[in-house]
């Protein structure tokens, strides 16, 4: 166990947080393009237990995922001060920006994540168990 | 190709990414009993889905708006226009986007607030400049006036609440109009 890690999670790494909204739990699934925002925007109900996972903070098509209120958003480019932060901070969706992943490549699709957004920095949690470090969509 | 009143209405829906039948209508500049039946033929051809209450853009829909934007705005002199205002309007984004977010984590200061008024009241300026080349962005004019009044009056969820046609919301799709126009990616 890590310094970083709390009990039961282990830490992956960390970023900047949008809003100072606390700890959120969701299973991570990466929408990469349009094509899958819509198809997760279909599912009204797998949002909200989903922690969108995305490349940049420039990829402004994951910004309609808010208004169906997901378990929270992490990205691995952009500050908050962006367009997707705006948006984000009003909805109070747990997102974290730039995150910086430790030992490990992506977070696979499936992966059972905590994120805690406390301060001006968000830290990304895998549920004890779940890593693997294997490609998206490997879970 | 798209007509332009076809195109009007899906790349509004294309820079929106959600909103009802009314919406559209409403942020497009038509009438509901325009765009109800050119929604309905959108959704036949797959290039909207219908998810009850709102519409969402389907790739093939954006395949059709960005082909337009490709092969309608192609003037250089139109071209040329838009660039050099574009690149006023680069400046006064990252004003507007900083003044925005710190507004948001001020708990609404009043100072703060007053600078994205006049930011704002700027870019109105600014796109009156380009309206003759793309006689659409007047739409931008008359939805800025209208949310910045509401904001004047005190309705501060027309400052950035994204369930409203809020300054931010415009501003937002207003970029997204001239990134698609001159064939530019997003950088912030």
């Amino acid at each position: 166990m890590s310094e970083n890690d709390i009990p039961g999670y282990q830490f992956i790494g960390k970023g900047y947080s949008v809003v100072p909204v606390g700890k959120h739990e969701g299973v991570a699934l990466n929408v990469n393009t349009p094509q899958d925002m819509i198809k997760l925007m279909s599912d009204p109900v797998k949002v909200k237990e989903t922690v969108v996972i995305t490349p940049g903070g420039t990829t402004t098509f994951v910004a309609p995922l808010l208004y169906k209120k997901p378990a929270g958003i992490v990205t691995f480019a952009g500050t908050p001060e962006s367009h997707l932060g705006i948006v984000g901070r009003n909805f109070r969706v747990p997102i974290v920006m730039t995150l910086t992943l430790e030992g490990l490549d992506n977070i696979p699709d499936g992966t059972p994540l905590l994120i805690d957004c406390a301060g001006k920095l968000g830290s990304v949690y895998i549920k004890d168990g779940a890593s693997n470090g294997s490609a998206p969509g490997d879970a | 190709m798209l007509t332009e009143q076809e195109f009007l209405v899906l790349n509004s829906l294309y820079l929106k990414k959600m909103t009802s039948v009314c919406g559209l209508a409403d942020i497009a500049g038509l009438s509901v009993g325009e765009v109800q039946p050119l929604v309905g033929r959108f959704t036949a051809q797959n290039w909207v889905m219908d998810l009850g209450d709102e519409l969402v853009i389907q790739p093939g829909g954006m395949v059709e708006v960005e082909s337009y934007y490709r092969e309608v705005f192609t003037d250089p002199a139109l071209q040329d226009g838009i660039a050099q205002w574009y690149r006023r309007f680069e400046t006064v984004n990252t004003r507007f986007i900083k003044l925005v977010s710190d507004w948001q984590q001020s708990d609404g200061d009043a100072k703060v607030l007053d600078r994205i008024v006049s930011t704002v009241e700027r870019l109105i300026n600014s796109i009156g400049e380009v309206t003759h080349l793309v006689p659409r962005y007047s739409g931008y004019v008359r939805r800025f006036e209208r949310s910045i009044a509401k904001v004047d009056r005190g309705d501060l969820d027309f400052v950035c609440t994204p369930t409203v046609d809020s300054v931010h919301n415009i501003w937002f799709e207003l970029h997204e109009d001239a990134l698609l126009l001159l064939g530019k990616e997003r950088t912030e």
